[in-house]
């Protein structure tokens, strides 16, 4: 109705996530083209992640789309909570698809507002180094491996957690193994996956 | 904070929100307590869970995103520069050129005739009434433009706002924003355009009684759609939102079945 499209240069990496945020949070009139340069950052990744939730290509459009807007209208306040910006478009978008699914599968939204949840999370000071040092391709490599390093089932209960949004009782039925079982898995595995990417910093 | 020790065993459960139960319950509890230790200790862990998203098989997105995602500033930008373009410069334009021209035209007359013709000066002041009306009536349309934008942006952006998605098989979801006050506002891309003299109508279905109209709609060429509408009735007694096609000019009552569907219950 109101869009336009907009021929917009290749994102530049040099520009920090915080100056293109603050110009989303200004309303400049370069904030669509500030938008299209985090789509370049972080889009792919998004993309990927909603699709392997929803199985769906439609459907993890829509989801991105909304992480986007999401971004627009909260530019602002983002900006106050300072944190770096990834985790937060990965939690959001996440949270999101999950929604989806469980709309899906008509059970009870359990996530009212994504947004307050995640956006007063990551401080500047709790997050680790890493997030700064290495360059995405490595951590994404350090996830992988790191993960691969596990036992089969170790992974897959992380894997129901994570992509498949279930709790300790629903991986547990879904596994045939005990809660408790579960519980050490899930959290070794968190704390395995930390301790490798701390220690690539 | 001396029992933290219970509560750390669960960030990362938290964080992925595995954690259910009793256990949870405590967990948040306490952070609402403003726990700093735990608070870092739970966003920490969030952090590595958001990692997590790079197990994810790489998916190339359509190229089409891209764009739509661009257009999201474009559109939340528009309200302003609708304002800077239209409101000021363009009216004046067109103000000025026929009012010099009936200005002058009125000089020449009383200039060069000194008998007045009272007949002609009168229909000249008619005539600048007439085009200063249509002016005054033009700028109210851009007045009232200008507040529906301003109040779609703050229902957008209000904490006390509700989102819903309204879904139907087969069709793109229809995105609801609810304010208590300012109303609701709908957005969608790619549905179906009714065929001629029909139109979309939303209602708001309460726990008890018949439909409330909620406006009626037609997405443009594209199947785009921005609806706004004040219902007369408040979240609390909606139990949901639907969207049937009806004539053009809305029903007082549904009388098709539902296509979209959102339930507004918490």
């Amino acid at each position: 109705m109101f869009l336009s499209v907009i021929e917009i240069p290749q994102g530049d990496e040099r520009v920090s996530d915080s100056t293109l945020m603050e110009r989303l949070a200004r309303r400049e009139a370069s904030a669509s083209e500030a938008l299209a340069q985090l789509y370049d950052r972080y889009g792919r990744a998004l993309y990927s992640l909603a699709v392997r939730i929803t199985q769906q290509a439609a459907t993890a459009e829509e989801v991105v789309q909304d992480v986007f807007l999401q971004l627009w209208r909260n530019a602002a306040r983002y900006q106050a909570s300072r944190g770096p910006l990834e985790p937060w478009l990965f939690t959001l978008a996440r949270n999101r698809a999950l929604d989806v699914l469980r709309l899906k599968h008509e059970k009870q939204r359990r996530r009212e507002d994504a947004m307050d949840e995640t956006f007063s999370a990551p401080a500047a000071a709790s997050v680790p180094a890493a997030e700064i040092q290495i360059d995405r391709q490595r951590r994404a490599q350090q996830v992988r491996s790191s993960m691969a390093s596990l036992p089969e089932k170790q992974r897959r209960a992380i894997e129901l957690a994570f992509f498949d949004g279930m709790t300790h009782s629903e991986i547990a039925a879904a596994l045939s193994e005990p809660l408790g079982t579960i519980k050490s898995w899930i959290r070794g595995g968190l704390l395995r996956l930390r301790e490798a990417l701390e220690a690539g910093s | 904070m001396s029992d933290c020790g219970q509560f750390e065993e669960n960030y990362e459960a938290y964080a992925i929100g595995a954690l259910e139960g009793e256990e949870r319950a405590a967990l948040e509890a306490h952070l609402r307590g403003g726990c700093p230790r735990c608070r870092a200790g739970v966003d920490r862990a969030r952090w590595v869970v958001a990692q997590l998203a790079y197990l994810a098989p790489p998916q190339d997105p359509p190229a089409s995103l891209r764009s739509r995602v661009a257009a999201i500033a474009a559109e939340g930008a528009s309200p302003a520069r609708r304002d800077a373009q239209s409101e000021r410069p363009a009216p004046a334009r067109r103000f000025t050129v026929p009012v010099w021209a009936w200005v002058g035209a009125a000089l020449l007359m009383l200039s060069v005739y000194t008998a007045v013709e009272l007949k002609s000066l009168r229909d000249v002041l008619a005539e600048l009434q007439r085009e200063a009306e249509a002016q005054r009536v033009r700028y109210a349309q851009l007045e009232a433009e200008r507040k529906q934008f301003e109040t779609v942006r703050a229902i957008f952006s209000s904490p006390e706002s509700r989102e819903f998605t309204l879904t139907a098989p087969g069709q793109a979801p229809v995105r609801a924003a609810w304010h208590p006050q300012a109303g609701v506002v709908l957005t969608a891309a790619r549905i179906p355009i009714p065929s001629p003299g029909r139109a979309y109508e939303l209602w708001v279905v309460p726990k008890q009684g018949p439909p409330i109209p909620a406006g009626v709609f037609r997405p443009d060429a594209k199947g785009q759609v921005l609806h706004l509408n004040v219902p007369a009735a408040t979240f609390d007694q909606a139990a949901a939102l639907a969207i049937t096609e009806e004539p053009a000019q809305g029903s007082p009552a549904p009388t098709t079945k539902p296509i979209w569907v959102a339930s507004t219950a918490r």
